[in-house]
């Protein structure tokens, strides 16, 4: 099935770029998660609302960033554009690239997100409260677009080439970027931005608050007590170079892309596969694609959102891939985070990716109580230090949408 | 152009219900059901049948300009008014972007790759593109590339264009022709060249200059030539006049002396989607009959340009 690695060209990482609520840049982002710092807590705006049991929830409360962005993009976007744009400032910016660089015709955007510019639509709901919907600003109507976000990227950086929006959930980051990898690895482009984004949903908020889904206090996965997700928001955004276009240009790579599987549990629209059955076809292909043993894998980034039954199913399948006693270290930075969405697989990308390159694991915190379906070192509560080569991640969608994506250690070129 | 207010066509439910006869689609909504009604015909069409049970590597990529605007909309508005308590839990699937996607891959036992692309009037086209992708790599042995948008009255106040709207959706099916036999091969299209363009400027000159650009990548990706060009079927989201007269435009400097075919009613997500299905079923008409059997399939609006060349299959 899979074609001979020659033929394939070499995709590597260059760049990266990062907005999340453990910061907005490289640096900051790896500090907090490395100190196991909790990046969430009590809303205020949802306190004293009765409807609302539980009122946790990982929101980027910094704007710092926000002044970086020119005046006209600003008010122009929806907050998912704004992110994606300046994240993909600051991964063009991290691989030494402007746009003069971007190779005309040869240059993809490949975005991926759960619920879009979903914030517009919020506002829009919030003002038809007083108004029928023809008074509505068209101004605000015209925001809600999802195509906007890879518009709005390609327009910043001003690149000639395809152009994807391509929401697919929580595996949304996983998803772009192996539809951007695919692009470069059959010649078809040298370079791709490529990521996840969203930002705090209301909407999603209150749904998974109805499913009864939500932590009443902290992301536990793994752990026997853990209750549930604390929905969060953010963005990473990579950029992804065939190996001769950045060895060209004296690049060097953050991490290269080796194999990815992307699979579909067709079991529920919110429940997995009770026994993993998309998880172990997505593993067991990357692993193929990328031509690599079970031993090789020194790290996974578990999707592990903190639910009962997710991270139940995710160690079965691991179980199922590697042996019963066999997963290599596997750990969950939602547990730190909460769980962003549609960037979340790009975020735990970028995590993966600086742990390779300080041969540090990050932890899963909140750990307090073993759970025997969950038998696996999840690297409890604290970093561990650790040669790493090859790192596996994992993420899984509503919808039954799943995602493994094998990345190697970067080096020169 | 101005947002549209209440110029459009529906599609009719009973008729869709009738094609769903048999699936369980408790809390699924109109959206998801038009996909999986087109879907499933195009299954039926191509004579597959899918066991759940077994893991096919068949994949599915469903293109959709407004997707679940109308399922968060109506979500988010009971929250609103009356609080988060009132919600129905059992409808917040679908206020997820990817959910008529997955809702099509559950019912009909897609163990592949599912994607959505949400790329305005060029989603269609785009699908196909990704469908085409994942068969070129082998990440799939056959895609499913569909297309569907709904109507409703927010998605009217946020639309601009100047024709009708029409709720649509329509799937086609693509496979690798080396390595799969099938009947009827003088009815499959080839698809031979894909490209598409953002623009920064939405400008007459700006348009024009890029679509030619596309046009000869595409050519230049082929074995083909203009002269090969029988077609060119576009769908332009602006008023006739002005899309005749920008097309004609683009003709007269690649030098085209082909048909023009032009889209009067925008179909949204759908578009590409519609016109390739289209094309099929006309396939034994005079122009592919002729030396001139390929055929430029050409999106534009929302700042996009999407282009889609495919000609008549032949084995080679």
């Amino acid at each position: 099935m899979n074609r001979p690695v020659k033929e394939r060209k070499k995709v590597v990482i260059t760049g990266m770029g990062v907005i999340s609520t453990a910061g907005y840049d490289l640096d900051s982002f790896w500090n907090t998660l490395y100190n196991g710092k909790v990046t969430y807590g009590k809303m205020d705006d949802y306190k004293d609302n009765k409807n609302y049991r539980i009122n946790i929830g990982a929101r980027i409360k910094d704007t710092a960033w926000y002044s970086q962005l020119t005046e006209s993009f600003d008010s122009s976007m929806g907050m998912a554009s704004n992110y994606a744009v300046f994240c993909t400032n600051k991964a063009l910016e991290n691989a030494g690239l402007d746009m003069t660089m971007l190779p005309s015709g040869r240059t993809t955007v490949s975005i991926g997100t759960t619920m879009g510019e979903v914030q517009v639509e919020e506002k829009i709901s919030e003002l038809r409260k007083q108004m029928p919907i023809n008074e509505i600003p068209h101004k605000l109507l015209k925001q809600y677009s999802t195509d906007n976000i890879g518009k709005n990227v390609q327009k910043a950086i001003k690149a000639k080439g395809t152009n994807y929006n391509v929401p697919t959930a929580c595996a949304a980051g996983n998803y772009s970027i192996t539809l951007a990898s695919k692009l470069i690895e059959s010649g078809q482009i040298d370079v791709a931005v490529a990521g996840g984004v969203d930002v705090f949903s209301r909407v999603a908020f209150t749904g998974f608050q109805r499913l009864l889904s939500l932590a009443p206090d902290f992301c536990r996965p793994f752990d026997k007590n853990r209750k549930g997700l604390v929905v969060g928001e953010g963005c990473g955004i990579f950029i992804l170079e065939s190996a001769d276009f950045a060895r060209a240009r004296g690049a060097k790579a953050i991490g290269e892309i080796l194999g990815s599987g992307l699979t579909s549990d067709r079991y529920h629209m919110t429940a997995p596969h009770p026994e993993g059955d998309g998880a172990v076809r997505a593993m067991n292909i990357a692993l193929k694609e990328a031509q690599l043993s079970l031993e090789d894998i020194d790290y996974i980034s578990a999707h592990a959102t903190g639910t009962p039954i997710n991270d139940k199913i995710e160690v079965k399948a691991m179980e199922k891939v590697f042996g019963i006693n066999k997963i290599p270290p596997t750990s969950s930075i939602k547990s730190m985070l909460g769980h962003a969405m549609g960037a979340a697989s790009a975020l735990e990308l970028i995590a993966s990716l600086q742990m390779m390159e300080r041969g540090v694991i990050l932890p899963t915190v909140n750990y307090v109580e073993k759970d025997p379906q969950c038998s696996i070192d999840c690297v409890p509560n604290s970093p561990r230090a650790s040669k790493l080569n090859y790192a596996l991640s994992n993420s899984f969608a509503f919808g039954g949408q799943v995602s493994s994506l094998i990345v190697k250690r970067g080096g020169l070129l | 152009m101005k947002p549209c207010e209440g110029n459009y066509l529906s599609i009719d439910k009973t008729q869709c219900e009738e094609i769903l006869k048999g699936f369980k689609l408790r809390n699924v909504d109109s959206i998801s059901k038009f996909a999986l009604a087109s879907a499933k015909m195009a299954l039926e069409n191509r004579r597959i049948s899918i066991e759940k049970d077994k893991a096919y590597n068949y994949g599915l990529v469903l293109g959709t300009e407004y997707g679940v605007l109308n399922s968060i909309h109506d979500f988010d508005m009971v929250s609103v008014e009356k609080g988060a308590l009132s919600v129905n839990p059992g409808l917040f699937p679908n206020t997820v972007l990817n959910s008529p996607a997955c809702q099509v891959g559950i019912q009909l036992g897609i163990a592949g790759p599912i994607f959505t692309v949400s790329n305005g009037v060029c989603s269609g086209l785009d699908a196909i593109s990704i469908a085409y992708h994942q068969i070129k790599s082998e990440m799939a042995t056959m895609v499913m590339a569909g297309g569907a948008d709904e109507v409703c009255q927010l998605q009217l106040a946020m639309h601009e264009s100047v024709l009708p709207i029409v709720e649509s959706s329509a799937f086609v099916i693509l496979e690798d022709s080396t390595k799969t036999s099938f009947e009827h091969k003088n009815k499959a299209i080839e698809i031979v060249a894909y490209d598409s363009n953002v623009l920064y400027e939405w400008e007459e000159k700006n348009i024009i200059e890029s679509c030619i650009e596309l046009i000869n990548n595409v050519i230049n990706q082929s074995d083909l030539y203009i002269e090969d060009i029988g077609l060119i079927d576009c769908s332009i989201l602006t008023d006739k006049k002005n899309g005749e007269k920008l097309v004609n435009n683009i003709c007269n400097q690649i030098n085209f002396s082909g048909n023009l075919k032009f889209n009067n009613t925008d179909k949204m997500g759908a578009t590409g989607i519609v016109q390739l299905v289209q094309l099929i079923k006309n396939i034994e008409d005079e122009q592919l009959k002729g030396k001139r059997t390929a055929t430029l399939i050409l999106n534009i609006g929302n700042e996009r340009i999407s282009l889609l060349l495919v000609n008549k299959y032949t084995d080679k």
